[in-house]
């Protein structure tokens, strides 16, 4: 997307760099320990900025340590994911032929599968937690970046130092990794930022139905407890509101970071080759 | 011909892979082919075991497996009482209604809107638009219902809190689906918003249109005979591509406004453990989305000239 | 009397690494016949004939700055706001431009966008504007028109794009005919076609051609008069057959010297970047046939009989 604006990334950095030393720093930020007790359902006042939940932790606690666990599964969902992707597009473009048909119909198959029913399905049957939810976002998430590495990949295979380096008879690893791998990366990093953003969605969608862990709370999980406890018909918006938000901001920072990172990309490939 | 290949195969690799899933978890099968949610005698359950055909050898099983699937029998819920084709069947209507209404209503929505901001220049308006509609993108489809029925429901109390109707007649359904119809809506909305807006700022430096204008044309006019058919066209595939996402979303929205859709059937069957009601959810799911993407392929050559065959 | 009569245009882009001059202060008459004749720009590639062209259809982008008069039925059309400009475009002042197959839209038959200038221009409705069009097409001798009409853009080759472009264009009878390079990229037949299409328009409608090339011989085929640029500047201004046989400026005598059959001998160096021009004459540089005050006085445009040249050589 274009006409986004040097604004705009600005923006996206400074809020990702909030959260991100928010879960970095979330000992030292939060102003009590997430699990300590204090009387419960209290709207927010001066000691409690948020108030507390139903068993009486502090929200604003709840919230800080929330984001170590949303921005970890994240995060770690979409390296998993462009990993993936980077590798099957790569062996795809690359090496073409009997390779490319297999791993493009093994993809095709993975974009029909509905994935979120998949996860409540295994979820439903293992035991619920984050790093399951994280894993198995990284397992199904890696189609798109899979297709635009292929693409890019089939282009640069052609390109004439490449062609000229298989002349000279360079090993395959060696040109995946010296010619084609350089060529593609700033392809991929503007996809794993808006990975991230899609893997923290998910994440978050599936913790509000219960699956993440009750240990850890997601921001994800702080919301199933706030509706699942009545936070909405009581009308305890500092439960439900600010959790919310805070998963809101942060997609809307790594988004933000990933379209200005794009838009650089197509005016340097608009620009050189 | 090739394509409805392609299709037919994904279909057969996913329903397989679902029959393996029970099958492939720890615990006891039996448990995982019915649901953790049933109280039977020690006696009943070999017969049980006997009759799920645990017994025999995975390859018959197999067989079994697909002999219900063609006869459309997907196994019985426990938690529901009921076989679970017709569990799922009673709600899958307003599951689409929701879903096809949605739809319509956000794509039409967001290519409008995405086309007006890409096509202008850069202003206060087209920036607040495009921040607006980015914040709604980057919410998660359950939280911004949270919201419409936090603000609109119980703060201003516009709308009811939950149900799909309460007096059956169509002005109280009307009422009942504003606030999930909008949820979804603007969730898509959003996202077509921001798809429709980059197409059109990609289409307007091209040469058709300096054309158009040394024909004589200005204006939002180029935009609506030239530029927005073009800009379009990724839309109609992204649509039937994003049926999946679009449908999840959709089950999230019914959870949040308990509405008797396939969400909470989703919601009530996850609490329970009720296997077979979630992967027949899941199997009936994947046929749609199959169905959505034949369909998208089949419309594709009928707006877009350059892929007709013989021509 | 309408004639279009550029005084003194001169155009600048704000770019990244400067400004850039491309028109610099040209003064050109063009006139329908039968009081004149078509006027042919030759040029080489870069020195600013596209964007003249732009700025005379107000078609310039949004980085570029025009300056000076391009005066039509007394007004200067750079005032124009963009909807009076597309009342004439099209209509009075019509244009080919280049890319033939990327200046048509792809998802549209070629009968609608013909038909498109009667729609737009006359108000006509879907099915008279499309018979028009089949007019049009039929005097073109363009072999099944009707089947041709619902044909789209890709299923045409570049050549039969062009001249569906120039159908278009001239089906308004325009007072002034804006050609950029049309015959840039075609085989010779389709070039043949193409020049008799352009003919044709001039002599039938009283068309005044503003033909911009680098091709000499269509210039020479279709044009009455030359006018010759280099670096943004008109170098020379003459009638064609005159100037075919004895060229006065020396960028011009080396162009023709340049043409295959008589020497294709290549001017050495290249164009100035018009970021930074050469200070005086701006082709001394190159030119075989430089003095002193070549390098820091910039020549004036001399006439003689309606001959114009600047160069100090004929002062």
């Amino acid at each position: 997307m274009k006409a986004a604006g040097p604004a705009f990334s600005r923006t996206g950095l400074v809020l990702f760099l909030v959260f991100f030393i928010a879960a970095l720093f979330a000992d030292i930020l939060a102003p009590f320990p997430p699990q300590e007790r204090f009387a419960p359902y209290t709207p927010p006042d001066g000691t409690h900025i948020l108030g507390t939940n139903d068993l009486g932790h502090d929200i604003l606690s709840e919230l800080i340590f929330g984001s170590r666990v949303s921005l970890l599964v994240g995060f770690g969902a979409a390296l998993i994911a462009t990993i993936l992707g980077l590798g099957i597009g790569l062996v795809s473009g690359y090496f073409k032929g009997a390779a490319d048909h297999i791993l493009m119909g093994v993809t095709d198959i993975f974009l029909l599968i509905p994935r979120i029913p998949l996860i409540i399905i295994l979820a439903a049957f293992l035991r619920p937690s984050s790093w399951l939810i994280g894993l198995v976002i990284g397992l199904l998430w890696w189609t798109s970046t899979a297709r635009i590495v292929r693409s890019r990949v089939l282009q640069v295979r052609e390109m004439d130092f490449v062609l000229s380096a298989r002349c000279l008879g360079f090993s395959h690893r060696h040109i995946v990794f010296s010619e084609i791998l350089p060529n593609i990366i700033h392809l991929v990093l503007p996809k794993f930022m808006l990975t991230i953003a899609t893997a923290m969605i998910a994440e978050a969608s599936l913790s509000f139905l219960g699956l993440g862990d009750p240990g850890m709370k997601s921001w994800g999980m702080m919301l199933n407890f706030a509706f699942q406890k009545g936070a909405l018909v009581n009308g305890l918006w500092w439960w439900l509101l600010p959790p919310g938000l805070c998963i809101t901001l942060i997609v809307v920072a790594v988004v933000l970071i990933g379209l200005s990172w794009e838009e650089r990309e197509t005016a340097g490939i608009a620009a050189g080759g | 011909m090739k394509k409805s290949l392609r299709y037919l195969i994904a279909l057969f690799v996913i329903f397989t892979l679902n029959f393996f899933i029970p099958r492939a978890m720890p615990g006891d099968p039996l448990a995982n082919l019915l649901g953790e949610d049933y109280v039977i005698d020690e006696a009943s359950l070999a017969d049980l075991r006997a009759e799920l055909g645990l017994d025999r050898p995975l390859p018959v099983q197999f067989l079994r497996y697909w002999s219900e699937i063609l006869r459309l029998d997907l196994g019985y819920s426990f938690r529901f009482h009921d076989r679970v084709t017709h569990v799922i069947g009673a709600r899958l209507p307003w599951t689409l209604l929701l879903v096809g209404s949605s739809i319509l209503l956000g794509a039409c929505m967001g290519t409008l809107l995405g086309a007006f901001s890409g096509w202008s220049r850069a202003s206060l308006k087209n920036r607040t638009g495009t921040v607006l509609f980015l914040s709604v993108y980057s919410m998660p489809p359950f939280f911004l219902s949270l919201l419409l029925l936090y603000v609109f429901a119980f703060r201003l109390g516009w709308f009811p809190l939950k149900g799909v109707y309460a007096s059956g007649e169509w002005t109280d359904i009307l009422r009942h689906f504003f606030l999930p119809v909008m949820s979804l809506t603007l969730y898509l909305a959003a996202r077509y918003y921001l798809i429709m807006r980059g197409s059109v700022i990609q289409e307007r430096d091209k040469a058709y249109v300096l054309y158009a204008r040394a024909k004589g044309l200005f204006g939002r006019r180029i935009l609506f005979r030239h530029v927005f058919k073009n800009a379009s066209l990724p839309i109609v595939t992204l649509i039937a591509l994003d049926f999946g996402f679009i449908f999840s979303g959709a089950l999230f929205v019914e959870i949040v406004f308990s509405m008797n859709g396939l969400g909470t059937l989703i919601y009530d069957a996850l609490l329970a453990r009720d296997y077979p009601v979630l992967q027949g959810i899941f199997l009936i799911i994947t046929v749609m989305v199959v169905v959505a993407n034949a369909a998208a392929d089949a419309v594709y050559p009928l707006i877009d000239p350059r892929v007709r065959k013989g021509v | 009397m309408s004639c279009l009569k550029i005084e003194e245009l001169s155009v600048r882009y704000s770019t990244s690494s400067g400004a850039l001059t491309a028109v610099d202060r040209v003064s050109l008459d063009l006139c329908p016949p039968p009081s004149s004749q078509a006027l042919a720009l030759v040029g080489e590639t870069g020195c600013g004939k596209t964007t003249l062209a732009l700025a005379v259809l107000g078609l310039l982008p949004a980085n570029a700055e025009a300056s000076g008069r391009v005066l039509y039925e007394g007004r200067n059309l750079l005032d124009l706001s963009e909807r009076e400009w597309s009342r004439l475009r099209g209509d009075r002042i019509s244009a080919v431009l280049q890319n033939p197959s990327l200046a048509l839209n792809p998802v549209y038959t070629i009968g609608h966008q013909i038909g498109e200038v009667f729609r737009i221009h006359r108000g006509d409705r879907r099915d008279d504007a499309y018979q028009k069009a089949a007019a049009l097409l039929e005097r073109m001798k363009l072999g099944d028109v009707k089947r041709r009409l619902a044909m789209y853009p890709h299923q045409f080759s570049e050549g039969m794009n062009q001249r569906v472009l120039i159908a278009a264009a001239v089906a308004l009878k325009p007072r002034i005919l804006v050609a950029d390079e049309p015959t840039k990229g075609l085989d010779a037949d389709l070039k043949s076609a193409v020049i008799e299409e352009l003919r044709i328009a001039g002599a039938e409608s009283e068309t005044a051609l503003f033909l911009i090339t680098h091709d000499l011989d269509a210039a020479g085929i279709l044009c009455g008069r030359i006018a010759v640029m280099y670096a943004g500047e008109i170098v020379e201004q003459a009638e064609a057959r005159a100037f075919f046989a004895e060229p006065k400026h020396p960028y011009a005598q080396a162009l023709l010297d340049s043409l295959p059959e008589r020497g294709f001998l290549a001017i050495p160096g290249h164009p100035p970047a018009l970021t930074a021009p050469p200070q005086g004459c701006r082709f001394h540089p190159r030119c075989p046939r430089r003095m002193e005050a070549c390098r820091d006085i910039r020549p004036e445009t001399s006439t003689d009989a309606g001959w114009e040249v600047r160069c100090h050589l004929y002062r």
